[in-house]
């Protein structure tokens, strides 16, 4: 249940409230609460103090996502190894990490989990996973980034500005897996981000088609 | 397969090339022994030759468990080649390398700390990679040691595996499906137990223990408290695996004394303890100048069943051949000639195990044995060549022999075929109810 709230942020901690009590409300009931009103009433609150966080509960459930990738990020972060890692490295940390805030909100993440758009689809401004999408977008430029300043990822015409597109879908993929996964442990989730992490940096790095490239032009240069 | 040929970029993926490659050998090996038994296939029963291309390449796609157990079936139903031929490179599983994230993610789910919080040092990359995981390097209080982490999902795969495996097993070794369950069932058992890391600390500190005494032999201090379901920690130990140990040519002493340790340890597990470390690949020990060397891994330890142990053994003493009733009696217990057998068959399998048993059991013959004697192995070879041919035993659909008898089997191929690479004369100590009484003819 508790996501962000059990870190003890200073700021929106009735916001961080609001969030555990509307997914409490939703596993319940089965279905969202009636109205702003009902819902901050059971909280013995008042509505407008809703509005101080949000300005609705599809706009709450947005921020829930978003809050998923929050604490990913700062978790992910606050391991001193991180800022040694490769870009590689950082992102499989990311993921590893992603489905461990996500198993402390399994059931939540399985109840929403059919509005997600399939890995593929797009993802409309009005879904609950756009701010997530936004946010993991921006975080995955910086990772691109970085690939690319270090060579761990080269840059290519036309693709090579859709990576951070590539990486959303993988994000969506990996959530997708760990939702049907029935092993123990999640493991098989474990394999399917090692194996789908591994292949696409394979595929952004520096490859044989890089190299058949080059020496096609290499050859078409000397006539 | 293809995508793997990648020159590998990260350190993470250097690391662990060594893995890729022992997943190679071991094809090499499933495609060598498809190709052979195809080929007899293919004369026998006129096997389409398109049909024969299509086994013959997906086997050669197969890996983990099922390459293993394939092995180990070839080992059982050609008896011998396998083990003369491939000198037990066991097929390693194909997991590429555990990427450090995912190293410290398992630190984090059995033990609520990363790595580098619970050793004073701890190697970013693997330095080893072992059967079904891989091994980092750790410094903890001055100790250096070796940690051992499980590759994801090897014990879920173990099952789904060992299913594909089946149509492939029955087509190669012309084996009926009940008997093919029963080996597949042992065969199983095992495979999980490996993956199960907590048992195996437990095997290793207790077999360590009792065999303690044995000279020139040592083993690593396990490490409970940092160990778990997928991560073992015990001491590191150092030495040269067999290849490269040999290469260094160390002095026929050197051999000897390490071909020794080698034979007592086996005998004082098989004959003393009843339990045995029933995997000797060469990458389970570690060998060193000074003539001694290291035991590593206690992931297949076989226990023996009383009966069986008696009834098997008795079969290797020199004099019991001589007596035919007391031999057709053990044959029967045993399984390795049945009821539905016909009279013809009963006496070529007969003598077929004789002849084997003979050979097997020739170490046991005499006090001291030298296994640099290629020849011996050579005979084996032949052998296993010769049954393998054998109208009879082609024809025939069942499976002979007790199941227990596949892990013990393996174990003695492996141990003989490690002394044979080492080249060493041993002195082939034994229980004293197995020394033959000395023949008088």
């Amino acid at each position: 249940m508790a996501t962000a709230a059990k870190k003890g942020k200073q700021t929106a901690d009735l916001g961080e409230k609001l969030k555990e009590a509307y997914i409490d409300y939703l596993l319940e009931h089965g279905k969202t609460p009636p109205s702003v009103y009902q819902f901050m009433k059971m909280q013995k609150k008042k509505e407008e103090e809703f509005y101080n966080y949000f300005n609705s509960f599809s706009d709450l459930e947005k921020e829930i996502w978003k809050g998923f990738l929050d604490e990913t990020l700062t978790r992910v972060q606050g391991e001193a190894v991180y800022m040694e890692y490769s870009v590689r490295e950082k992102l499989l940390a990311f993921y590893y990490t992603m489905i461990e805030v996500l198993k402390s909100n399994r059931s939540y993440v399985i109840l929403r989990i059919g509005e997600m758009p399939k890995p593929g689809q797009r993802t409309a401004n009005t879904e609950v996973f756009s701010r997530l999408k936004e946010a993991f977008l921006e975080y995955a430029n910086e990772l691109i980034a970085e690939g690319k300043e270090i060579g761990e990822i080269v840059d290519r015409p036309i693709i090579g500005n859709r990576y951070d597109e590539g990486m959303w879908r993988q994000l969506q993929f990996v959530i997708y897996f760990w939702v049907k996964d029935d092993s123990q442990n999640f493991e098989r989730t474990d394999e399917a981000i090692e194996k789908a992490v591994n292949l696409s940096f394979d595929i952004m790095g520096r490859g044989p088609i890089d190299a058949a490239l080059d020496f096609a032009k290499f050859l078409y240069q000397q006539r | 397969m293809k995508e793997q040929n990648k020159i590998p970029t990260s350190k993470v993926q250097r690391a662990t090339r060594f893995v890729r490659t022992g997943a190679k050998i071991g094809g090499n090996y499933a495609k060598y022994y498809a190709k052979k038994a195809l080929q007899q296939n293919v004369s026998r029963e006129s096997l389409h030759e398109d049909n024969a291309s299509d086994i013959y390449s997906e086997l050669s796609e197969l890996k983990g468990s099922a390459l293993k157990v394939l092995q180990m079936m070839s080992m059982d139903k050609n008896l011998l080649p396998t083990a003369y031929t491939d000198r037990f490179a066991m097929a390693q599983y194909s997991a590429p390398p555990l990427s450090y994230p995912l190293v410290v993610k398992t630190f984090q789910k059995y033990f609520g700390k990363g790595p580098t919080e619970l050793y004073d040092t701890f190697s970013r990359s693997a330095k080893n990679a072992a059967s079904i995981g891989q091994v980092h390097q750790a410094t903890l209080d001055g100790k250096e040691l070796a940690v051992k982490i499980q590759y994801p999902g090897v014990a879920n795969s173990i099952s789904s595996d060992l299913k594909i495996v089946k149509p492939f097993a029955i087509r190669l070794f012309n084996i009926n499906e009940r008997d093919l369950e029963h080996y597949l069932q042992e065969v199983e058992g095992k495979l999980i137990e490996e993956t199960e890391y907590d048992l195996e600390v437990r095997r290793g500190m207790e077999i360590s223990e009792q065999c303690g005494d044995i000279d020139n032999l040592d083993f690593p201090t396990y490490y409970p408290e940092l160990s778990s379901e997928r991560i073992i920690t015990m001491d590191w130990l150092d030495g040269e695996h067999m290849k490269e140990f040999v290469a260094t040519n160390p002095s026929q002493e050197v051999r000897n004394r390490i071909g020794q340790a080698l034979w007592d340890f086996y005998n004082h597990q098989v004959h003393y303890l009843k339990q045995v470390h029933a995997d000797p690949h060469p990458g389970n020990f570690l060998f060193r100048q000074d003539g001694t060397m290291g035991v590593i891994d206690f992931g297949c330890v076989k226990e023996i069943p009383e009966d069986f142990y008696q009834q098997y053994f008795s079969l290797i003493r020199q004099d019991i051949l001589l007596k035919p009733d007391q031999l057709d009696e053990i044959f029967h217990e045993l399984s390795f000639i049945n009821e539905n057998d016909s009279a013809s068959d009963k006496k070529v399998f007969k003598a077929i195990f004789v002849e084997m048993i003979q050979l097997l059991g020739r170490p046991f013959h005499y006090e001291e044995f030298d296994f640099a004697d290629d020849d011996y192995f050579t005979q084996i070879f032949n052998l296993s060549e010769r049954v393998s041919n054998t109208e009879e035993v082609r024809r025939s659909r069942t499976a002979r022999g007790p199941r227990d008898a596949l892990y013990i089997n393996r174990t003695y191929f492996g141990l003989y075929n490690l002394l044979n690479a080492l080249q060493a004369k041993v002195i082939t100590r034994k229980p004293e109810w197995l020394q033959a009484k000395k023949l008088s003819a």
